[in-house]
């Protein structure tokens, strides 16, 4: 019989340690659980209290909110949760998308998510409200990290943040014409993401300098076919950016977690190359995880791929601990595993599943 | 002389800015527009999109094939009329579902159903049933198609069916859905006569299906 009301007793309390040799493929007690987000339903229903999703309280920061409508979930509560899940370390998110913003007719600063620069003139009249983004996101490590101190936890803390493309393609000009001036105005697209990131590597600097346990870059560059765009040129406007914002984390010895959708077989040996440890979602419509556990397993971290669809969400507790199982009987050995969902904890999840799911990684994750 | 194939071509790499130049001459030459349509922009549009399907090609190759289609039937249009064509191929009406904010998977079979000459009404995301329902009765389509990303949201596809049978609009109406969750049993369960696992696969099922129907009149 499968538990699905009750997060069922577990070996190991919450430690980053345990998280940070998983990325390193070293020993551990157990296989990590580890979640990008958790919606405000689930952790209202484990917590016993709302308090907002994993991400953010009061606010959506995944669907390109603006972030100043919300902060991130407060520390006592993320750390009881970790507590309660078993969970190593806090994620909160510490700018997704790069802070293009636009004045509006008061002269106010909004941001420009609203898919409108079409023209280099258009471009030119945003700004980059970078240094009040980046201070905000070391003013809660600071925050967190003074509370675990105080708490005595050992959980970790790091923040998510880096959609160096994605914000371009999914709010700053639009699917479509971002993907046709890739190959009409690239000095234009260069140019955009080369703000981007100098953005990202400055938060990158001052993340690793607040002191955050990893850090954890995303950026969504493929569907389940592949990259969106022809990997030649991708390499050459993507991957050596995406390399810089990973730098100062790599020259300092903070490992680096990465987070892309869909097929990225192109650019996986980039990603190592520039010094990633750990490799999430592992999107399940576009990656087999078998291929990739003999491929990379030896060389990466792997995090991701129970589906949130089936069997998280159209499933029953029996279906999702025998996909936890078998996703285990895959990935744990040699260590170098991280069990985590293929997208977010989202709140159409049911929640015996969700239960079901995080039992299962304690149950079947034991080394 | 300009041929089919230069046409054919000029689709297949994108090349917008030519493509109305190539057109104007194969007329002249002597090129039927029948043809034009059929063997060159519509045939130049089902290799692309059935390579980006296999992976062959990316986003940006297909939105430019699918701008010198378009740009090439700005040209063709006025010389239609009154004729049945490729550009009177039917009506599509698409959005993505109630609950939804997915929009990618959608788009890219917009391009593709555009592509084999059927006028969209793209409703966009977050679509609820009364706007599907108004959008038939108003644009009269030959297919409504379903797009969804998420398993809990194509939950709700009963019923935005039921919203269109209730509105007595589903007789001669073909239903077609899509999305990375999307199976053909889930079609099968629903009734949904079209299923597709990719855009340039949906957009051959709509020109079956209007084809179909326009031979059982």
């Amino acid at each position: 019989m499968i538990n699905s009301v009750t997060i069922e007793p577990f070996e190991g309390t919450p430690d980053k340690e345990r998280l940070l040799a998983a990325f390193k493929r070293k020993p551990i007690d157990r296989v990590p659980n580890f979640e990008i987000l958790y919606e405000d339903h689930h952790v209202e229903k484990l917590l016993g209290r709302y308090a907002g999703n994993t991400l953010s309280y009061g606010g959506d920061p995944a669907k390109g909110a603006d972030a100043e409508q919300g902060r991130p979930m407060y520390p006592d509560d993320y750390i009881d949760l970790c507590n309660l899940i078993g969970q190593d370390a806090i994620m909160f998110d510490g700018g997704l998308w790069t802070p293009y913003k636009r004045r509006d007719e008061n002269g106010n600063l909004v941001p420009a998510y609203n898919r409108s620069v079409k023209t280099r003139t258009d471009y030119e009249a945003l700004v980059l409200d970078s240094e009040n983004n980046i201070n905000s996101t070391v003013s809660y490590i600071k925050e967190y990290k003074d509370t675990i101190a105080k708490r005595n936890s050992k959980v970790g803390v790091s923040a998510i943040y880096g959609c160096l493309s994605q914000t371009l393609y999914e709010f700053v000009v639009g699917m479509n014409d971002f993907m046709m001036m890739v190959y009409e105005d690239r000095e234009l697209i260069e140019e955009m993401l080369e703000a981007s990131c100098v953005h990202f590597v400055n938060m990158t600097k001052a993340v690793v300098a607040a002191g955050v346990d990893f850090i954890f870059p995303a950026d969504d560059v493929a569907f389940k076919t592949g990259l969106f765009i022809p990997p030649k040129i991708f390499k050459e406007i993507w991957i050596k950016r995406m390399a810089r914002i990973f730098e100062p984390a790599v020259s300092a010895g903070i490992p680096v977690m990465f987070h892309s959708d869909g097929k990225i077989d192109d650019i996986v040996e980039d990603l190592i190359d520039m010094g990633l440890d750990c490799l999430n979602p592992l999107d399940p419509y576009g990656v087999d995880y078998h291929d990739y556990k003999k491929r990379y397993g030896s060389r990466l971290c792997l995090s991701g791929n129970v589906d949130i669809e089936f069997p998280l969400s159209k499933g029953t507790p029996a279906d999702v601990d025998a996909d936890v199982k078998e996703h285990m009987e895959v990935l744990k050995p040699g260590y170098g595993y991280v069990a985590t969902v293929s997208h977010s904890v989202v709140n159409y999840i049911p929640h015996e599943n969700v239960i079901a799911y995080i039992n299962a990684i304690h149950k079947y994750g034991k080394y | 002389m300009t041929s089919l194939k230069q046409i054919y071509d000029a689709v297949a790499a994108g090349n917008y800015k030519d493509i109305q130049d190539l057109v104007k001459k194969a007329i002249d030459d002597g090129a039927g527009l029948e043809d034009i349509i059929h063997k060159s922009l519509s045939a130049a549009m089902i290799e692309v999109g059935d390579k980006f399907g296999a992976g062959e090609l990316y986003m940006p190759d297909m939105l430019l094939s699918a701008k010198a289609m378009k740009t090439a039937m700005e040209y063709l249009k006025p010389l239609l009329k009154g004729s049945e064509h490729i550009s009177d191929r039917g009506t599509l009406v698409i959005g993505t579902v109630k609950g939804d904010l997915h929009d990618i998977g959608k788009n890219l079979v917009i391009t593709m159903a555009e592509g084999q000459g059927f006028k969209v009404i793209d409703l966009g995301i977050d679509v609820d049933y009364e706007k599907f329902v108004d959008a038939i009765k108003s644009g009269k389509p030959d297919i409504v198609a379903f797009s969804g990303l998420l398993t809990t949201t194509l939950a709700n596809i009963p019923q935005h069916i039921k919203a269109i049978e209730d509105a007595g609009l589903r007789k001669d109406l073909v239903l077609a859905v899509g999305g990375a969750p999307v199976t053909r049993h889930f079609a099968d369960m629903y009734g949904i006569e079209i299923y597709a696992p990719d855009a340039s696969g949906a957009a051959k099922e709509f020109v079956a299906a209007v084809a179909s129907k326009k031979s059982n009149k």
